[in-house]
């Protein structure tokens, strides 16, 4: 291959996936055929790629906050969990809940972080949440082990993808098809039984390639169930891709299947425990959460064509994502008299009366159930959804006026749905077991909702000498359905149809060739799930980002400051918050939310071999209510002006350190979140609670033994600090406990 | 170069447009069973029943129970002074005999109001969880050691170095259910089983500690006639809730349209379900897991001291009635012939009126006739279901009405 050939597909290759994952880990490995001759060099040269390419040059001039975790930063730590990834990535609120990240709540610049649903989730460019659009909740989330970069948009930057604009997109992005032949086998094993098998192998032949790679994730879990029993999780990963690239003289054009296959069973509760039993042992779990476990199956088919030529490129994805998940928990006790207490109720305060005495004693087997109000719920909530679509988008680099614009334009007609078909059981607790009373399982909630959407967006770059200015609107047309199943529900029924047009600008001046200011307004949109009244308002605000960048390759520095100001608030009732099913959604009416993210990196060449990098991530965060009103929304509760979002920490930080060398390298990161309110006015049961502040060193090193492979090491939580990281939905909830974890690599 | 001004003065002109072109539109077609939107056809004056209800029916019952829970105060009060002077000159119990008669009477007396009261559930007795009902009457959640222990705390004024305030005392060891023990429990022992027990209790006289509970009887029926006229404060007047039920489809009111509120007040009429039919019948004949398994249980009634459980549900069905009927005003009767359902008016007026003739008709208590004879029991209960399955279908579907989730679980 001469070399000519050689430049021209590496050229391609860099721009289908720039354009395919929506980002810049083209570079998984250097395509040049010497690779396999030095590794080590080979390596050098990738990483060098990264930076200049990933940072420098692409993210330097984004007219809005945008950040890329590259598959180095990936490597450093070896996280399997997507909060750890997140929280070194400024203005991401997290709201932690089973300590693996099985099912993430993630926010961005205040949103609440409920089940991510006010952001947009994606896998290589396409949603991947069960169904974005009928039902925000991500109870599905992709695997983080597999993923070679991530990226988080916010501000005016994710007015490029719906049709959540208020807070952002997390885009998640899986293995490129490599150039070359190419494999890893990654396994690792440490406590609490957690083990993990990743593998993968790729190769391109002549114009065809392909990839196939698999996780395999377990753990027995932290938690300690009273009188034994499993609270860990199986998780099951494989994905393939087939490639075929197609260059002609005119243009160069690629298409790629991507199958995947996702499951999951895991051993989850919504059930904490009360304050004084955590003080005890933060990772006990009561007894009555014993047949408490989560099933669901994820498959996903997406067909990409990409096409280029000198000025433009067009990619176009379809999509077909099918999500089937049975939850079955419990609920809380049969709310049959006046003597029930909800499950949060019971936790926040055991002794309340006799009554709620007994049921704590329930809960923890130490007393049978009698009465009818004794009684124990158990729900299998039992969902199916899909989603599927297709997407265009077209980049367009042309000169008019005399000016260079960069057009981006793209138009996606996209459909999901959910089925819920909810059905609860009735349990005693005897001799600290749970024994049906035999009564016959019912059904609770059975229903579906359905959306069709279209969205546009138009987004236009001017250049005009150091000033890049970018105007863009977005259009959601949205036609939502939804339809009670239950027999005899015929009518109940509601069809609704939502159209808006959210526009954007932002701008970013050029001081130098290492330095930057940047300004941005957005509108941020949310839009009501098909069921909900259509009195309750479509969540709005303007969102203004101001800020600038400093990088001279060496040392970097952003500073950002936003200010959303929201028209409508508004949230949701789902288990995970509220501890009920019925999808209830409620406005809060006027919100701003004021922040700064900062975010900072430095290498230091300590000898020819050694360098140590250091960066630096915190965000400060202030939220106020402007009104003040009654909410039966159990975070709000009787709110009075001024009061504070829940679960949004004043300050947050991470500070990542580490020594690298060409064979090996040491990485510790510590993590700040500071304390968070669990409801923001009076009157509901969490009202005055607080999560508290919480401090987590993680450690990683890695040797690398040339061609026979690599060996890591990694602390998780290395000084064993649990915190109650939420009362949320029942009782307190802790971060993870220390995990060691030991693995090798082999890569070929 | 001149296209730059101009371009810049049309790109500005662009984002100008773009940024004053948002806009939002929402349009929806619901069916007819969605949600809580809807409403019934005819042109019945919705406004006009709830006035009714409200001045004619629940306001009454409100002032009535003020008064009964005072003259409570007044009868409980003239026991104690005669359990006073009994344990000083224990030669004549015939004073004491008849003023402990006059104060269980008027105990039954306000019992009876209250348990109309019960079937009014509205407002501030729903607030906070049913915090001020709870005060009231906070069964079935009872408590009967922690009466015994407050006894000795009202008597010595001390809860952990803090003078007794029963106004911040738990709602179990307080209200109705709190008298019924200290006035009609014919054991003066203590109740208490665990390592918390009355301070000195097991060495007083009976006599003393009658007079012990009598005290602490007074205090507690303060406490309910000040919650009582807390009630009527929160419930009448302009700012009162009855008024803001009046004023639903007004500006500025919280219930969006007069059905609604018309909707709030059949949401409380679902008591006889829940409470009437599934707590004091269903639980004591063994249809759901009770104290005794799922069996018989004449423990597992409402008010086991007093003997007062059929006379109890007596009342609620009464309440039921007066609420049904509007008494001499509008009624949802009313409501539902306007409605071209004569058939279901006229079907719920002889059911309730017969499940209220039959549960007069007990010879003895309900306890005692649940050993007795279980059938008659069983019947009242059918009764009553007889009536809650004409509410939960034709009566909500005739007049677009939404089951209380209380209701929604059918537990039949």
């Amino acid at each position: 291959m001469n070399n000519l050939a050689i430049g021209k597909k590496l050229s391609l290759v860099i721009a289908i996936q720039l354009a395919l994952v929506s980002q810049v880990s083209a570079a998984d490995k250097d395509s040049n055929t010497a690779a396999d001759s030095d590794k080590t060099s080979v390596n050098d040269s990738y990483i060098e790629k990264m930076q200049i390419i990933g940072h420098d040059a692409r993210l330097s001039k984004q007219t809005g906050s945008a950040t890329l975790i590259d598959e180095l930063e990936l490597e450093q730590f070896k996280f399997d969990d997507i909060n750890r990834v997140l929280y070194s990535v400024p203005g991401v609120n997290i709201r932690e809940e089973d300590g693996y990240g099985l099912r993430p709540n993630i926010g961005f610049r205040g949103a609440t972080p409920e089940r991510s649903k006010k952001i947009n989730i994606m896998e290589d460019g396409v949603l991947i949440g069960p169904a974005p659009y009928s039902a925000a909740s991500a109870y599905y989330f992709p695997m983080t082990s597999k993923m070679t970069a991530i990226e988080v948009f916010k501000g005016p930057a994710a007015i490029k993808y719906g049709p959540n604009t208020v807070a952002g997109s997390l885009n998640m992005v899986t293995r490129a098809v490599p150039q070359s032949s190419e494999g890893l086998i990654d396994v690792s094993a440490g406590s609490d039984g957690f083990a993990k098998a990743h593998g993968y192998y790729g190769n391109t032949i002549d114009n065809f390639g392909f990839l196939i790679e698999g996780v395999h994730m377990r753990a027995d879990g932290f938690k300690e169930l009273d009188g034994g029993g499993d609270t860990g999780f199986e998780k099951n990963d494989i994905m393939a891709k087939l490639r075929y690239d197609l260059a002609g003289d005119a243009f160069d054009q690629v298409f790629e299947l991507k199958l995947a296959y996702a499951d999951e069973t895991s051993d989850e509760t919504y059930l904490g425990l009360t304050d004084d039993d955590f003080a005890v042992n933060p990772n006990r779990r009561y007894v009555a959460s014993q047949l408490d476990n989560m099933d669901w199956q994820h498959t996903q088919v997406q067909f990409n064509h990409f096409i280029t030529g000198d000025n433009f490129d067009v990619t176009t994805r379809v999509y077909r994502n099918d999500f089937d998940r049975a939850w079955y928990k419990i609920n809380g006790f049969k709310p049959f008299d006046n003597t029930y207490e909800s499950l949060q109720e019971i936790l926040a305060n055991p002794d309340k009366n006799e009554d709620t005495r007994a049921f704590y004693n329930i809960l923890t087997g130490s007393q049978d159930s009698v009465t009818e109000a004794q009684k124990l719920i158990l729900g299998n909530n039992d969902r199916t959804y899909y989603s599927q679509g297709i997407q265009s988008d077209l980049n367009l680099q042309l000169e008019l006026f005399g000016l260079q614009h960069q057009f981006a334009t793209g138009v996606r007609f996209h459909q999901d749905q959910i089925e819920r078909n909810h059905t609860t059981d009735v349990y005693l607790m005897q001799q600290a077991n749970l024994v049906s009373d035999g009564s016959d399982t019912k059904a609770s909630t059975t229903d579906r909702e359905k959306t069709d959407a279209w969205s546009v967006y138009l987004q236009d770059t001017i250049s005009i000498s150091a000033l890049d200015i970018t105007a863009g609107v977005r259009g959601e047309f949205i036609d939502a359905h939804y339809q009670n199943r239950a027999p005899g529900e015929e009518l109940n029924y509601l069809n609704k149809t939502t159209r808006i047009w959210l526009p954007s600008f932002s701008a970013f001046y050029t001081l130098s060739d290492n330095a930057g200011l940047l300004f941005g307004v957005h509108e941020g949109f949310l839009p009501t799930s098909p069921k909900q009244d259509p009195s309750i308002d479509v969540e709005s605000s303007i969102n203004y980002e101001l800020g600038g960048r400093y990088n001279d390759g060496n040392f970097n520095l952003e500073l950002i400051g936003f200010f959303n100001d929201i028209s409508n608030l508004k949230e949701g009732c789902q288990f995970s918050s509220c501890g009920s099913d019925d999808d209830t959604e409620f406005n809060g009416g006027e919100v701003d939310i004021l922040g700064l993210e900062l975010t900072s990196g430095y290498s230091i060449s300590l000898t020819d071999d050694i360098d140590l990098p250091m960066s630096l991530s915190y965000t400060y965060t202030q939220s106020e209510f402007k009104t003040s009103f009654e909410s039966g929304f159990d975070m709000w509760g009787n709110v009075t002006a001024g009061d504070e979002l829940p679960y949004l920490p004043e300050n947050q930080l991470a500070v990542n350190l580490g020594l690298v060398s060409d064979q090996w390298d040491v990485n510790m990161i510590v993590r700040y979140i500071g304390e968070m309110k669990e409801a923001s006015g009076e009157g509901v049961v969490l009202s005055g609670s607080t999560t508290e502040a919480l401090t987590v060193v993680d450690m990683s090193a890695s040797y690398n033994f040339n061609q026979y492979g690599l060996v890591y090491v990694k602390a998780d939580n290395l000084f064993d600090t649990q915190e109650i990281v939420s009362r949320r939905p029942y009782g307190a909830r802790p971060s993870k406990p220390q995990q060691f974890q030991v693995g090798y690599q082999y890569r070929f | 170069m001149t296209s730059h001004p101009r371009y810049s003065v049309l790109s500005v002109a662009l984002m100008g447009i773009l940024l004053s072109g948002c806009n939002e539109s929402t349009s929806s077609d619901a069916g007819a069973d969605y949600g809580n939107q809807d409403n019934t056809t005819s042109d019945f004056d919705q406004k006009a029943l709830i006035a009714n209800l409200v001045d004619g029916v629940i306001t009454p019952t409100f002032e009535q129970f003020v008064s009964v829970s005072n003259q409570q105060v007044s009868d409980i009060s003239a026991y104690c002074t005669a359990a006073t002077a009994f344990e000083q000159d224990p030669s004549d119990n015939s004073e004491l005999t008849q003023t402990s008669a006059t104060a269980q009477q008027s105990w039954r007396n306000t019992m009876s109001v209250w348990q109309q009261v019960e079937m009014m559930q509205l407002g501030p007795l729903t607030f906070d969880d049913g915090a001020l009902r709870n005060k009231i009457y906070s069964w079935p959640v009872v408590s009967r050691c922690g009466v015994d222990l407050d006894v000795v705390s009202f008597e010595n004024n001390d809860i952990n170095g803090t003078p007794y305030d029963i106004a911040s005392r738990t709602p179990a060891r307080k209200g109705l259910v709190a008298l019924e023990y200290l006035l009609f429990n014919p054991s003066f022992e203590h109740s208490c089983t665990g390592n918390s027990t009355p301070a000195g209790w097991d060495n007083r006289t009976d006599d003393d500690r009658r007079v012990a509970r009598c005290e602490f009887a007074v205090e507690a029926a303060k406490d309910i006639n000040n919650n009582a006229q807390q009630l009527l404060i929160e419930w009448s007047g302009e700012n009162g809730y009855g008024a803001t039920l009046k004023q639903a489809g007004e500006a500025g009111s919280s219930f969006a349209t007069v059905h609604a509120a018309v909707n709030k007040l059949s949401d409380a009429l679902f008591y006889i379900d829940s409470v009437t039919k599934d707590r004091k019948l269903a639980v004591p004949l063994g249809k759901f897991a009770n104290n005794c398994g799922t069996s018989v249980c004449p423990q597992d009634v409402e008010s086991p001291l007093a003997n007062h459980s059929i006379e109890n549900i007596s009342s609620n069905l009464e309440a039921l009635s007066a609420l049904f009927s509007g008494n001499e005003g509008l009624g949802f009767d009313d409501y539902l012939v306007d409605e071209n359902d004569a058939d279901t008016a006229t079907a719920l007026r002889e059911r309730i009126a017969t499940a209220l003739a039959n549960s007069r008709s007990y010879q003895n208590s309900l306890a005692d006739t649940l050993v007795s004879d279980e059938e008659q029991v069983a019947s009242t209960h059918d009764d009553v279901k007889a009536v809650t399955d004409k509410l939960k279908n034709e009566f909500i579907n005739s007049l677009a009405l939404e089951l209380p989730q209380t209701s929604a679980g059918d537990n039949d």
